[in-house]
């Protein structure tokens, strides 16, 4: 599962929580996964896979950056 | 002919083949068409020549909403209508943007993108402006597009000299209409009322309404009231579903000398999500552009990015001003403008407060939602993951669209391109007019401009105005040939 950082997006990490559909599509976007099956995932989703990025103060960032 | 005289014209024609209420884009365009095949074209045009104070007062508005939004600034009241201060921002939309998007969305229309490219090389002839443009793929979900210039055209002053020669068209100047009479399901005549307070009845085979994307509303609204209720066969819709494109700044970004962005004479690049993205991701189309920055702004977002970043900021500090091939390492601001959901409570009514001829101002009810900020989020989201997987930039979101603050009033906020209104539906129980533009459940009344737009996409909307308006003058000349 995704080990993207959205704390500064506001933005929880990805789960299935569907009245939070909106908010947990920004961490699919990042973590480049689909959305249905992070949505109906667990963090085992094979669909899910950690693209490198992180989101640090806003900035949206490699997760080597430093 | 070009005439300030309605008794005059009142008196000497007694039926015209066409009446065009409004002289903007939409309405010289068909005026034009219509006339070239020797067809007697009444455009009546409620201002004069250049905008006067005191009528461009009959423009405005009673405005309910948290954000800025003036149509006495934004329409003008005059010849060529707002085509006299718009930018010249022309692009077609995409064909997404008129079928099925995100479900429970209403942003379908009852035609494709096809039915609509017909018209395409004649009216980039009308806006000069070269043919569409390639898009280049930037990774999976985001492409770059180019926008294109209109000089920009202004509609009376470009075809003002055809105006005052043409023999079948008669153009009225301070001609405002005030009413329109329908009799078994036909517009028998409409009232206009010059700038004395005089009131002329005039007759028409087919009447068109181009007055703009809220004043066609307007117009029939008051119509509506007046007839009893016998103008539009379902109310329902009518002044619903109204959209603006919303305008906001949704961050900042430094870019790499190997981001293979191409800045316009405007110093913008432009880039818009694929058509899947926009369907797997639930949003609706945006635009975002790249703003370039001088060198000095440059350092500024770099010093910013640097307190989360430090070495990455060093590093693109020692880089800035240096060419990395042909580009220089720089800032953007990141700006957007996208496709708003068309809500029935955005909506224009009649106000109780009344122009100086009785007739009801408008009141225009306008907010933005969640489903905007998911789409200018999902847009910056998507730039921000590319640039930094590709290592070509890193953006960074403003603190209100993480926070769910609330909209920065003290930014663009709207582009001032008012859609809908009288949407185009094939059921009309869902729109005012069919898919040619004609209003429901009457034979001669038709509607041409962007308040027929049942989805407003995220592209300029003036290319698809002319475009519409060229279809509807042809689907008018074969219903009488």
């Amino acid at each position: 599962m995704t080990r993207v950082n959205l704390k500064s997006l506001a933005v929880p990490v990805a789960r299935p929580c569907p009245r939070r559909r909106m908010l947990c599509q920004a961490a699919c976007i990042l973590a480049a996964a689909p959305v249905h099956g992070a949505l109906q995932g667990s963090p085992a989703d094979p669909t899910a896979r950690t693209t490198g990025l992180t989101v640090r103060d806003g900035w949206i960032l490699r997760r080597a950056d430093r | 002919m070009l005439t300030q005289s309605l008794p005059e014209v009142a008196q000497g024609q007694r039926l015209w083949d066409a009446c065009i209420i409004g002289s903007g884009p939409a309405g010289i365009t068909i005026a034009r068409r219509l006339s070239a095949r020797g067809w007697r074209v009444l455009l009546l045009e409620a201002g004069q020549a250049q905008v006067e104070p005191d009528l461009q007062a009959d423009q405005r508005g009673l405005v309910m909403s948290d954000l800025p939004l003036d149509p006495q600034v934004s329409r003008l009241r005059c010849l060529g209508g707002s085509s006299n201060h718009w930018g010249g921002f022309c692009q077609a939309l995409d064909p997404i943007d008129f079928e099925p998007k995100v479900a429970g969305l209403p942003t379908e229309w009852p035609i494709r993108a096809s039915d609509l490219l017909p018209w395409a090389h004649e009216a980039e002839q009308i806006l000069e402006i070269g043919p569409t443009p390639p898009t280049q793929a930037y990774g999976d979900q985001l492409r770059i597009v180019q926008m294109r210039y209109s000089p920009p055209v202004q509609f009376g002053q470009k075809y003002r000299g055809w105006m005052e020669r043409d023999p079948t068209t008669v153009v009225v100047l301070g001609a405002c209409v005030t009413d329109l009479h329908e009799r078994s399901g036909t517009i028998r005549s409409i009232t206009a009322t010059d700038r004395l307070g005089r009131r002329f009845e005039l007759r028409s085979r087919q009447v068109v309404l181009c007055c703009g994307g809220i004043e066609n509303a307007r117009l029939l609204l008051w119509a509506h009231a007046r007839s009893g209720g016998r103008i539009v066969s379902d109310p329902t819709t009518l002044g619903r579903y109204w959209c603006e494109h919303p305008h906001f700044t949704l961050g900042e970004a430094v870019l790499d000398g190997e981001a293979p962005f191409t800045y316009d004479a405007w110093n913008l690049a432009w880039l818009m999500p694929q058509p899947h993205a926009i369907r797997r991701l639930g949003m609706l189309n945006i635009g975002l552009r790249l703003v370039r920055r001088s060198r000095e702004t440059t350092q500024q977002i770099i010093h910013r990015l640097a307190c989360s970043a430090p070495e990455l900021g060093q590093h693109l500090m020692r880089q800035a001003g240096r060419r990395v091939g042909r580009r220089l390492v720089c800032g953007v601001l990141l700006r957007a403008a996208w496709e708003q959901v068309p809500r029935p409570w955005n909506r224009i009514v009649l106000s109780h407060e009344l122009d100086r001829w009785g007739v009801p101002r408008p009141e225009i009810h306008w907010r933005l939602d969640e489903q905007d900020r998911h789409t200018a989020r999902t847009g910056a989201t998507l730039l921000g993951a590319e640039l930094a997987r590709r290592g070509q930039g890193r953006v960074r979101i403003d603190d209100w669209l993480r926070a769910d603050a609330g909209w920065p009033v003290d930014d663009e906020t709207v582009g001032n391109h008012h859609m809908g209104g009288t949407r185009m539906s094939r059921d009309p129980h869902e729109g005012v007019v069919d898919p040619n533009g004609k209003v429901h459940g009457l034979s001669n009344l038709h509607v041409a401009g962007s308040s027929v737009f049942p989805g407003c996409g995220a592209a300029n909307p003036t290319l698809t105005i002319v475009q519409l308006a060229l279809r509807l003058a042809d689907h008018l000349i074969g219903q009488h040939t």
